[in-house]
């Protein structure tokens, strides 16, 4: 049986092949979010958009409304609505 | 032909999770999501978990506590049901409330099912009985 030897040009090819897909899929769970998000001025859920994230094949929802991590956590006096943790717990359990 | 479905009562792993978090003082816990995972015998819950304090270093070794009795549950006895899976789903992490008071918060993810002896599974009723039937046989 002969040898195979494979010379690996670009390691990074692989994630950056995936990428557009994980994009994506982050571009659903931003969407998803904007929908659990609770509505008053419609700001925060207009909020939620994708990055791209630090190393290829990655992304980053973000929302930079100042607001965002109570609503999306809760405080001390405020009940967590978690839109974004919803939608991932949503995509986790194939919901 | 078609077999009915089974009943499966699932157990209350979020009064489960706080009968073990209760105890340490500034520590919070509710379940914010769940979801029912494939054929349905296994349900994933989503848990915050809050560690306050007045001092910030406290409540970074409180969700230290937090954290190690969460990674835990797998192997606590529980008559109730079973714990299958935990993870991290995010942090512990430094989130101060929105008046600056020490916070860190966590996110995990854990499965769980009933126990098989538990009798909470039960057979379904039989094909083509309606449910308002079934409820007063």
């Amino acid at each position: 049986m002969g040898d195979s030897v494979f010379t690996v040009t670009d390691p990074r090819a692989p994630r950056q092949a995936v990428s557009p897909d994980i994009r994506s899929i982050a571009e659903r769970l931003a969407a998803q979010a904007s929908a659990n998000t609770p509505r008053l001025t419609g700001r925060l859920a207009a909020g939620y958009h994708v990055q791209p994230g630090q190393e290829p094949g990655t992304s980053v929802v973000v929302n930079d409304v100042p607001y965002a991590r109570f609503v999306e956590y809760g405080t001390r006096d405020m009940a967590a609505e978690a839109p974004l943790g919803r939608a991932l717990a949503a995509a986790r359990g194939g919901g | 032909m078609t077999a009915p479905a089974p009943v499966i009562a699932q157990p209350d792993l979020e009064a489960h999770v706080w009968s073990l978090l209760g105890g340490l003082a500034g520590v919070n816990s509710f379940a914010y999501a769940s979801a029912q995972l494939w054929p349905g015998w296994v349900y994933a819950w989503f848990i915050q978990v809050d560690a306050r304090s007045a001092r910030r270093e406290a409540a970074r070794a409180t969700a230290e506590q937090a954290r190690q009795i969460m990674a835990s549950l797998p192997d606590q006895p529980w008559p109730g049901g079973d714990v299958c899976y935990c993870q991290p789903v995010e942090g512990p992490a430094w989130l101060p409330d929105e008046d600056g008071q020490p916070r860190y918060m966590a996110r995990y993810e854990v499965r769980v099912h009933p126990r098989r002896d538990s009798g909470a599974v039960q057979p379904g009723p039989p094909p083509g009985v309606p449910p308002a039937a079934r409820r007063h046989r």
